[in-house]
């Protein structure tokens, strides 16, 4: 299963160093190239530039306990550039944020990521749900704010 | 414009400015049945063709100020709506103070005692009006008054005689009689004016204290959900990263481990694991309490109890358990979701535990003896909660006594939970359990 997706690219975009680092162990077995950006505006440009075939997306970024994960999984599917490549959003946030009926079972429905992995995640699970969007090549979201079905 | 505002809310301004128009409908019916009844029934001698025509007069000016208003309510840009209903408001009274002296005028000026209507309109200018501006309306009305009555004195304008009304043939139309009437009626309209204006501020000053006390306190929740939501995100998302940091050490991604390291990382993952159970678990308590209002929508039952039971689906089936589900299709009620289901999952889930192998897990629901509600029940065939704990095994952080025979860590708050949201339905849960033989809880919630 490690090499069928050789060569791909997987971008991070996480403020956690620790989880970077765990994530990145959890992928380096499957060969894909992982990026890394440590904030979502760092991360919008590279996904701009270098095109990954997934981004994996936290929710919470800074001390400021700002949502802006949410903000930007809408920003990278208005991009015509971004918006094919499949979001996995990763996140500790499980209580309603005002604007967003946020759970893992009805974020699908409103935000526009792929999946979603509520913290914490177990290796398996994550690289499972890497490997299933992977395949998956396109995201779901490509024609925001429309959903294709799958 | 700001002193305006401070008076009278828009809201409250557009209601008045309605209200207004309506009472003058009625005040053109009424004058044409005094007229009438005076005229005709009474046989009081007046100039019923001038009356008659300002009472078709009214008619017209309130149907013009019915239109105006309709076409008022049309404007989009807020402020100036305001602006004009104002003015609108404050024509609408001058107007009907000079109707007033001119149906005076025709039906005997100082001798008619429907002067004091002007009181009227000190009240109504009083509360919709700014206390400056009420008082300009009582110096209008007293102007107007004024003029007639000594217009008709000095026979500038002629003086109808209320023949047939006034006894004995007099004319109250004397040098004596005017001024003391006068000033009776200029003492009451200002009084009237300024009783009026501070009872109407009085009240609207505990309006907006009331109104900005709400505010604070929407504030107030909105900065305690935020503080939780903080809370929530820092707490777990730290024990989750010590928790996927250890698990990558445990699965040996960052080098294989002997056996010792390796049993007490494990220790130390399924702890964290544990203290995020317990932080998800507290958080999701303080967040309901803290909820003033709940999300309501209509539910599918069936759903509900599908979705928890596929939580606990591999369990289940681990432990050779027997799962009823006895639900009447298409019951439904109005509640929150993710709470039911929360709910559900929190029992079922409970049931499973606490049940060893081969074990029957029943969950049924049926009509309630309570009007329009639902009784559901969650019965096992476990293990069982001691008589003397019964009592406690909803509260905050207790597990009963026998429980850790089963399940070695538990956060105790699993109840407390499915208690919170089943209370926030305005419904009621309890347990009847038999120590060995099996547990059933009950609940029961309010269709809508």
């Amino acid at each position: 299963m490690t090499n069928t997706f050789k060569g791909k690219t997987v971008l991070i975009i996480e403020d956690d160093a620790d989880m970077i680092e765990a994530v990145k162990l959890i992928l380096q077995k499957t060969n894909y190239k992982i990026l890394v950006a440590h904030n979502p505006e760092d991360g919008f440009d590279l996904a701009k530039k270098d095109k990954p075939d997934l981004i994996i997306l936290d929710v919470m970024f800074g001390n400021g306990g700002e949502s802006q994960g949410f903000q930007y999984a809408i920003k990278m599917k208005t991009d015509k550039t971004i918006a094919p490549i499949p979001i996995l959003m990763m996140t500790s946030v499980n209580a309603e944020v005002s604007g967003y009926k946020f759970s893992d079972q009805t974020d699908g429905e409103y935000l526009p990521v792929d999946d979603f992995v509520d913290k914490p995640v177990q290796p398996e699970d994550l690289l499972n749900r890497v490997q299933k969007l992977l395949s998956q090549k396109t995201s779901i979201w490509v024609d925001y704010p429309n959903k294709k079905s799958v | 414009m700001d002193e305006t505002l401070l008076i009278i809310s828009a809201n409250e301004l557009r209601s008045r400015v309605d209200w207004l128009i309506t009472l003058r409908w009625f005040a053109v019916a009424g004058v044409f049945c005094v007229i009438t009844v005076a005229g005709f029934l009474f046989k009081i001698h007046l100039p019923l063709g001038f009356l008659y025509a300002g009472n078709l007069l009214l008619l017209a000016e309130n149907s013009a100020f019915s239109v105006y208003n309709w076409n008022l309510k049309g404007l989009s840009e807020k402020s100036e709506w305001f602006k004009k209903a104002y003015r609108l408001a404050n024509f609408q009274i001058a107007s009907d103070l000079i109707m007033l002296a001119y149906f005076i005028h025709f039906s005997g000026g100082i001798e008619n005692p429907f002067i004091f209507f002007f009181i009227f309109h000190m009240v109504i200018a009083s509360i919709l009006l700014s206390r400056r501006v009420a008082f300009i309306q009582a110096t209008m009305a007293v102007l107007f008054l004024g003029s007639v009555v000594y217009g008709e004195y000095f026979n500038i304008i002629p003086h109808y005689h209320l023949e047939g009304f006034i006894p004995g043939g007099t004319c109250l139309l004397t040098m004596k009689y005017i001024p003391g009437v006068l000033f009776i009626f200029v003492t009451t309209l200002f009084t009237t004016v300024y009783m009026a204006t501070s009872i109407v501020k009085r009240i609207r000053e505990g309006e907006r204290e009331l109104a900005s006390a709400n505010k604070a306190l929407e504030e107030q929740d909105r900065l305690k959900s935020q503080y939780v939501l903080r809370v929530s995100h820092d707490i777990k998302s730290s024990l989750a990263t010590i928790q996927i940091c250890l698990r990558v050490v445990l699965d040996n991604l960052a080098g294989v481990i002997s056996e010792k390291p390796k049993e007490m990382i494990s220790r130390a993952e399924q702890r964290s694991k544990n203290l995020l159970e317990f932080v998800k678990d507290l958080l999701d308590l303080s967040r309901m309490r803290a909820a003033r209002i709940l999300e309501k929508e209509e539910i599918t039952l069936q759903d509900k109890v599908d979705k928890a039971v596929s939580q606990v689906k591999s369990k289940i089936a681990k432990k050779r358990q027997k799962l009823t589900v006895e639900i009447p299709p298409g019951t439904r009620l109005i509640g929150n979701g993710a709470a039911l289901e929360e709910l559900l999952a929190n029992l079922v889930q409970n049931a499973v535990k606490y049940t060893p192998e081969g074990g029957k897990i029943t969950i049924r629901s049926r009509e309630a003896s309570y009007p329009n509600s639902i009784h559901i029940s969650v019965e096992d065939t476990g293990i069982g909660i001691p008589q003397e704990d019964l009592p406690h095994i909803f509260e905050d952080f207790f597990r009963a006594a026998n429980a850790p025979t089963m399940e070695k860590d538990g956060t105790g708050l699993g109840l407390a939970i499915a208690k919170q949201i089943v209370e926030s339905h305005g419904g009621k849960i309890w347990a009847e359990s038999r120590l060995g033989e099996g547990s059933e809880f009950h609940f029961i919630l309010p269709r809508g």
